[in-house]
């Protein structure tokens, strides 16, 4: 009895799981072999702070006010400001580093400009066997924002 | 602690010889760095001890130096498969204690996404636990659908584990109608297609059933006083889920069902999971409808500062309760911030659950606790 | 329910240069004597804490009738809280889980904070059979003795208390007694830099250079 009913249970299990996997077989696989093939980057997706630049006068948009500085939670920003030789400030950041080792993605740098410098960029792959070469300049923020706009007017506007 | 690496410690004990072996930190089956120091008689376990702090960062130490808005991203951290509902379980405690009124869209969409979250989170469970025991396909299943998941989060948070979605006083961001549609065609899969392949490939599945049936059990008794929670306390079959019982969010809108076990089995606590799954779905369906429009984000000061006081949030994770007890002393840093952790109380019945039987059962009784260890060793 | 709270040892000056990481804090003018536990002169002084349900009321009377050496606790946000003296924990433990009118057999959250001159010890206790009912148990444990802090262990009454009270020992060197296996939880064994939890720790341990500047 018992023995008749495992024998019917394990019959069916089987049936079961066969006929589901040979169903899935027809369809395509849903697969993407990553590093040859890159899956498609949704928009509004974001992977680090990087800073714009204005399309007119090729500078920053940062006027170096430090509100993002204040906002990062692991104080991964550190901005110095502009100045000139007489010691009057300039409405630019002397340097702008960003230490990617400890930011967490979390936007909040962003929401605090209030000048639209900053954009989380759709670039992923920034991965480095040292540490040192993940704190990022002004420079390098710069070009990944380059790279990665041209990424995005091909993939359409962001959120 | 002998089982130290290199050879296993053999020890006697009533003239048998026991061997002592390590479990971890690094082995599949354990879900990240949970190290367990089995005990064994032949291939009997006498004893088990979970070992933890592996991935040990001190998240309570380190938000006493933060503002309260960092504390809500850094919060994903520690529960990563639940990362919604850790963010809401922050969110609601500093809300309470700054008296911050959330927009009503707000409150709902985040019933939305901790629904979606916890779907996203059991058909994880449901892969993982079948590979724990052997079976992988269940696994790419789990995935294929988990995929379609996280894209849909990723659509409408920006990241795809850890979404940084919930701010103090609402959500970051409003939703755009096609994501809607998206997430409708998601549910349908899930109900229609994914859901029995599930049942069929795995849960209903003879091997599957004769491996955890009556293993890993548990008394309502034991659940209750080791200060179990979620699935794993609703499996031995107390009807206990905070979303009805302390409702937060205004869960109490919502009809739903609390699916509960019988025997405090692994196949109960996976069974009470696959139907958690189902009333999610439910859930999300009846918020769509309810769904009111307006602002998402209430205006907050930057620069926080909630009254002194403190208060002890609770929320239903995919894991079971969420606490955040939150000392406030009126300043902008939270005085202590305590996380309360369902994975962490779990671990302490793996010795009640994995005693006794075979090294087999110990990993399914591991494995139907679905322990995340960022939330373990916070 | 804010007088209760004379009977706290009070934590004179504690938010100022709390911890390694963390800055000294612009605090609120009237505040600089009163820890957070403290409402009296601040903008909730006199008012009793509003309990969200009826429920939590009754509960609290049940309490506060049955068990009068308990004191009231004001701080606490939308659960009834009590404050107990170390020696009568474990009594007050065993009534709330075991009187039928109270029965709160489900200790969710067990935590330390340090108040710089003691530790307080938290008991966040509910009822699964009734699920409106919770409360909070707080207990002091003096730093000052020879012996450290410590406190009587719960775990004969919740014995899920086990891990939590080893965090507690872990992170704050509150030692509790009669616990079953009190020994490190989470921090490496040798860990020898003290407890991370209380606000004067500070981290001696080598770190990596960090470029970018800490605040
Ligand atoms: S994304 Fe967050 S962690 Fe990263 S730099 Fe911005 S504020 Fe800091
Ligand atoms: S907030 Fe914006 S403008 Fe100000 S320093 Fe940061 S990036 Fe520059």
């Amino acid at each position: 009895m018992a023995l008749w009913d495992r024998v019917w249970q394990t019959g069916k299990s089987m049936v079961v799981g066969h006929a589901i996997t040979m169903r899935e077989m027809l369809h395509k696989p849903v697969t993407v072999r990553y590093p040859e093939e890159k899956p498609p980057f949704e928009r509004g997706s974001r992977s680090v702070p990087v800073l714009k630049v204005n399309e007119e006068s090729g500078r920053l948009n940062c006027v170096s006010c430090g509100l993002c500085e204040r906002a990062c939670p692991p104080s991964c920003i550190e901005i110095t400001q502009a100045m000139d030789e007489k010691g009057r400030k300039k409405p630019w950041p002397e340097t702008f580093q960003l230490d990617l080792s400890h930011c967490m993605v979390c936007n909040l740098c962003v929401e605090a400009c209030p000048f639209d410098a900053l954009e989380m960029a759709d670039v992923v792959e920034l991965g480095s066997y040292q540490v040192q070469d993940l704190i990022l300049q002004k420079g390098q923020l710069a070009e990944i924002w380059k790279t990665s706009r041209a990424l995005r007017v091909a993939g359409g506007e962001r959120l | 602690m002998e089982a130290q690496g290199g050879a296993p410690a053999v020890v006697e004990r009533d003239g048998r010889r026991l061997m002592k072996i390590n479990m971890g930190p690094q082995h599949p089956s354990t879900h990240g760095v949970l190290r367990l120091i089995v005990t064994l008689d032949g291939e009997v376990v006498v004893g088990v001890e979970p070992d933890i702090g592996f991935l040990h960062r001190n998240f309570e130490k380190i938000v006493e130096g933060w503002s309260y808005p960092g504390i809500v991203p850094f919060s994903d951290r520690n529960d990563y498969l639940g990362a919604i509902t850790n963010e809401v379980a922050v969110c609601l405690a500093i809300e309470r204690l700054a008296q911050i009124e959330v927009p009503p869209r707000a409150v709902y969409l985040r019933v939305l996404f901790c629904e979606l979250q916890r779907i996203l989170s059991h058909i994880l469970f449901y892969g993982t636990f079948g590979l724990d025991l052997g079976a992988f396909s269940p696994f790419m299943y789990a995935f294929r659908e988990r995929e379609w998941g996280y894209t849909l989060m990723e659509k409408a948070t920006g990241a795809r584990m850890l979404y940084a979605y919930n701010r103090i006083g609402g959500l970051r961001n409003d939703l755009p109608d096609e994501w809607f549609a998206d997430l409708e065609k998601f549910l349908v899969f899930m109900e229609r297609q994914a859901w029995p392949e599930y049942m069929g490939l795995l849960i209903e599945n003879e091997i599957f059933r004769e491996r955890t049936i009556g293993v890993g059990k548990l008394t309502p008794e034991q659940a209750i006083a080791w200060g179990a929670s979620g699935p794993v306390l609703r499996s031995t079959g107390v009807a206990w889920d905070l979303r009805k019982a302390a409702p937060y969010l205004g869960y109490e809108r919502f009809e739903f069902d609390v699916p509960v076990g019988k025997n405090g089995d692994t196949y109960d606590s996976a069974m009470v999971r696959m139907l958690e799954i189902k009333e999610s779905i439910r859930i999300i369906r009846q918020v769509l409808k309810m769904l009111p429009d307006g602002p998402v984000l209430a205006r907050v000061r930057p620069n926080l500062r909630p009254r002194a006081g403190e208060y002890y949030s609770r929320v239903e994770s995919p894991r079971g309760e969420v606490g955040v007890y939150l000392v406030s002393d009126g300043s902008a840093r939270p005085y202590r911030l305590k996380w309360r952790a369902p994975s962490f109380c779990h671990l302490q019945l793996v010795p009640a659950m994995g005693g006794g039987g075979k090294v087999a059962d110990l990993i399914a009784a591991v494995g139907s606790l679905d322990v995340i260890m960022g939330e373990v060793d916070r | 329910m804010a007088g209760g709270k004379d009977a706290t040892p009070d934590a004179t000056g504690r938010g100022a240069a709390a911890g390694g990481n963390s800055v000294p804090m612009a605090r609120p003018a009237d505040s600089g004597s009163a820890g957070p536990t403290v409402a009296a002169g601040g903008q909730d002084a006199a008012v009793a804490p509003e309990l969200p349900t009826p429920e939590l009321e009754t509960l609290r009377q049940v309490i506060a009738r049955r068990l009068s050496h308990l004191e009231p606790d004001g701080a606490t946000v939308g659960l009834p809280a009590f404050r107990v003296v170390r020696e009568r924990l474990l009594e007050t433990a065993r009534q709330w889980r075991d009187a039928p009118e109270i029965g709160l057999e489900y200790l969710s959250c067990l935590s330390g904070v340090d108040y710089r001159d003691h530790i307080d010890v938290v008991y966040h206790v509910f009822s699964v059979a009734h699920p409106g009912r919770g409360a909070v148990l707080k207990v002091a444990a003096q730093k000052t003795g020879t012996a450290g802090p410590w406190l009587p262990s719960v775990t004969a009454v919740w014995p899920g208390a086990e891990w939590h009270e080893r965090e507690v020992f872990d992170l704050l060197g509150v030692r509790f007694t009669d616990h079953p296996d009190l020994r490190r939880i989470l921090l490496p064994e040798g860990f020898s830099g003290g407890y991370p939890l209380r606000r004067d720790f500070s981290d001696e341990r080598v770190q990596r250079e960090r470029k970018v500047r800490q605040r």
